[in-house]
């Protein structure tokens, strides 16, 4: 039977980020939006709360929520936090990914460390100045040389690169397309491993956004993730989990400028009453509402499916594509109905829309998700008929 | 928690489905009356009403999930069906008053709501049909609008202000009591088949008022609150098969030597048909489970039928154009759907209506408990 209810452990743990986040992280993100540091002592503490890890096994540190408490929490953090929200979402799916592909050792050292926060974040390394949407393109190169693979090539849009204790990076270790490309793990110790430029971004400030550069990096075989070739399909499960992620991370910024808009709609006055009580603006207010319950919904639906290991890469893309263009426009009105107000920086709005933007962006396009979607809803439709 | 449907409730959507397909075309005038007299026969024409009252006892989101179904079918018989049981039957079967009319629809009379008036919306303490008591009875004045399954075969609820008394009261009617008079509607967008027709009332004798002051406004309020909810499922009704056919269509044609499947502004439109469907179908799904609950359910029934109503327009009317002529010629289908999805947008309260409902909520909570969720 349909039921929406959280569960009491998903319900405790969504009211714990909530009361963390709102007196932690909320405080401090206009100051790390404009300083740009990044949240080091915020972080270690949210490693000590096992934020880190949510959807990950006990085994090594993880706190074995599941999917849809880990959906629950990173709503709070970006709804206090947005910047701090990407790193835990980056570093969440990292260490669910070494638990699905990696062997034993690997799981014992990398999600360890980053569970317990040693490592303080984890990155993912895809993206390259000529492969974006088209990753299977990338030519960073793997070559191997006896115990080690030598690495070298550039990442761009590396999240918290310059911070990550562990980075997954994908390589070409074979030929050209997505079936020679291999993943890999790499820690800041290695030689020939290095941070390159740092991007001067239009918002999400307070996370570090870098290129990583390898030049003939020794990578030890030993970091070599699953098997050769499998770093394509490995990023795929990545970024399918991932989307679940930026739908959060997007409806927790929306709910934000959401909650921020109502607030100042009520109380603002103008022709002798509260704007909110202006049908214009309670039109706004009705559908920015109604369409984030709509986004809230399809990324609680994607969460819950992954957590069943049922099928939820349609439903992760509908779930991102949906909250993310949804959390936009939720962002813009917000600085509509605070008028001025909302396009000076005393108002958090105009931050909120700087931060959501890239949610459109990052994890896969819109564009992306929407060729992902709509061959899954073909496949559906087929399907149906030969029932 | 759990977010997708059990096997057994899958299969209330397919007998949705193939019930609505056993019945004459959408636009036949006989589908009416068709589809009341094939619920009773198969046990369904009740929906929610208790099985102990003859009802067939679903909840509120299975109600939902059969008229689903039955609207991907027959759209006119599913919203024929949702008056008689939801409108009419329910709140019947909740007042010990209303056995008698209950016992006439199980007999074959159809269920009518009458609410609307003309001249606007008006809020429910405003109503300009009136009651005057007279002897045991009451004596109802006023004219309804708009009221589905109306004529002389139907049982009428209409809500009227009984004078001297605070908030209104509904009153079953006979629809074909001396001093009745219907007006049929011609509809011309959508939902052709369904009956529709104006009421006017002049001294006409009512068999029951359902309780006393002050009972009537809830029970309205509960019947509009699961009506709401039914129009959002079978506004998603019509879209899903909409879609589902259309999808088919396209994953037969090429265009310029390539699949139009593979096609990215093909593939844009219809990705984002299918989020607004799905996020349609969840919120309706939100809404009814909470109503089955007993959960307060204004916001969400509201949303739910502001959302799904604009997503099956949005899904038919880009099916429309996703078919191009093959959805404008021959086959009335593709347009009569998105006919149907249209009126989703106005009955039960309008999208406009449903978002000031939605804005309110909104802000009371956010007064009250500082969030949202």
């Amino acid at each position: 039977m349909i039921d929406f209810t959280l569960t009491e452990e998903q319900r405790m743990i969504r009211d714990m980020v909530r009361e963390f986040a709102q007196s932690r992280l909320k405080p401090d993100a206009r100051r790390l939006d404009e300083t740009g540091e990044f949240p080091l002592a915020a972080l270690r503490e949210m490693a000590e709360l096992g934020l880190m890890g949510i959807n990950v096994s006990g085994d090594h540190g993880g706190t074995e929520a599941g999917v849809v408490a880990y959906s629950l929490a990173m709503v709070e953090i970006a709804a206090a936090c947005a910047s701090t929200a990407v790193t835990t979402g980056v570093t969440n799916m990292v260490a669910e990914i070494i638990q699905k592909y990696g062997n034993e050792e690997q799981r014992k050292t990398h999600i360890s460390a980053i569970c317990s926060g040693d490592a303080v974040c984890g990155a993912f390394a895809l993206s390259e100045t000529g492969a974006g949407s088209d990753a299977g393109s990338l030519r960073c190169k793997a070559v191997r040389d006896g115990d080690h693979y030598i690495l070298n090539g550039e990442k761009m849009w590396i999240s918290h690169g310059q911070y990550a204790g562990v980075t997954i990076l994908m390589a070409r270790t074979g030929g050209p397309g997505p079936k020679g490309i291999s993943a890999f793990i790499l820690t800041p110790d290695i030689p020939g491993f290095s941070v390159g430029k740092k991007e001067d971004k239009m918002g999400l400030r307070g996370s570090n956004t870098v290129s990583l550069v390898l030049e003939d990096a020794r990578v030890p075989a030993a970091n070599l993730l699953s098997e050769e070739g499998m770093g394509f399909r490995i990023a795929m499960t990545a970024l399918d989990g991932g989307r679940i992620g930026i739908g959060s991370q997007s409806l927790g910024i929306a709910r934000a400028a959401l909650e921020d808009a109502g607030l100042y709609a009520a109380e603002r006055v103008q022709f002798g009453r509260p704007i909110a009580k202006l049908e214009q603006v309670r039109d706004m207010l009705g559908d920015m509402r109604t369409s984030w319950e709509v986004a809230r919904l399809l990324t609680l639906r994607a969460a819950w499916l992954k957590e069943q290991g049922l099928p939820f890469s349609r439903e992760a893309s509908l779930a991102k594509l949906y909250s993310s263009e949804t959390a936009n426009r939720i962002c813009q009105d917000a600085i509509q109905i605070h008028g001025g107000y909302g396009y000076v920086k005393e108002y958090d709005v105009e931050r909120y829309y700087r931060d959501v933007r890239v949610t459109t962006i990052y994890e896969g396009t819109s564009q992306v998700q929407r060729i992902v979607a709509a061959r899954e809803s073909f496949k559906d439709a087929l399907r149906e008929e030969e029932r | 928690m759990h977010l997708q449907l059990v096997p057994a409730q899958e299969a209330l959507v397919a007998q949705g489905r193939a019930f609505g397909e056993a019945l004459p075309h959408d636009t036949d005038p006989g589908l009416a009356d068709a589809t009341l007299e094939a619920a009773r026969r198969e046990g369904i024409a009740f929906l929610t009403v208790p099985t102990e009252r003859g009802g067939a006892g679903l909840t509120v989101f299975d109600a939902c999930l059969f008229l689903e179904g039955l609207a991907g079918t027959r759209p006119s018989a599913a919203s024929t069906l949702a008056a008689h049981a939801l409108l009419a039957a329910s709140p019947l079967a909740q007042h010990a008053d209303g056995a008698a009319a209950l016992g006439a629809l199980a007999m074959g009379r159809a269920g009518a709501f009458a609410l609307t008036e003309a001249g606007g919306g008006r809020r429910l303490t405003d109503l300009q049909t009136v009651a005057r008591r007279e002897g045991d009875g009451y004596r109802l004045t006023g004219e309804k609008i708009y009221v589905t399954n109306g004529g002389a075969w139907a049982l009428v609820l209409v809500a009227a202000q009984v004078e001297g008394e605070e908030g209104p009261v509904l009153f079953v009617v006979d629809g074909d009591a001396p001093g009745v008079e219907w007006r049929p509607r011609r509809a011309t967008v959508g939902l052709l088949g369904t009956r529709v027709g104006d009421l006017v009332l002049t001294g006409v004798a009512s068999l029951t008022r359902l309780g006393a002051g002050g009972e009537g406004g809830s029970l309205i309020e509960a019947a509009l609150l699961v009506d709401r909810t039914a129009i959002a499922a079978q506004a998603v009704g019509v879209a899903a098969a909409a879609f589902r056919d259309t999808l088919r269509n396209v994953s037969t044609r090429e265009t310029f030597g390539a699949p139009l499947e593979r096609n990215g502004t093909v593939q844009a439109q219809v990705a984002d048909m299918a989020a607004e469907l799905d996020g349609g179908r969840l919120l309706w799904w939100q809404a009814a489970a909470a109503l089955d609950k007993g959960a307060p359910a204004r916001d969400l029934t509201a949303m739910a039928k502001l959302h799904a109503a604009r997503a099956a327009r949005k899904v038919t009317d880009g099916c429309l154009q996703l078919l191009g002529g093959a959805g404008c010629f021959d086959d009335p289908t593709a347009a009569q759907r998105a006919g149907d999805a249209r009126l989703a947008s106005i009955r039960g309260g309008p999208d406009e209506l449903m978002r000031a409902l939605a804005a309110r909520e909104f802000l009371y909570r956010l007064k009250v408990m500082g969030v949202i969720t």
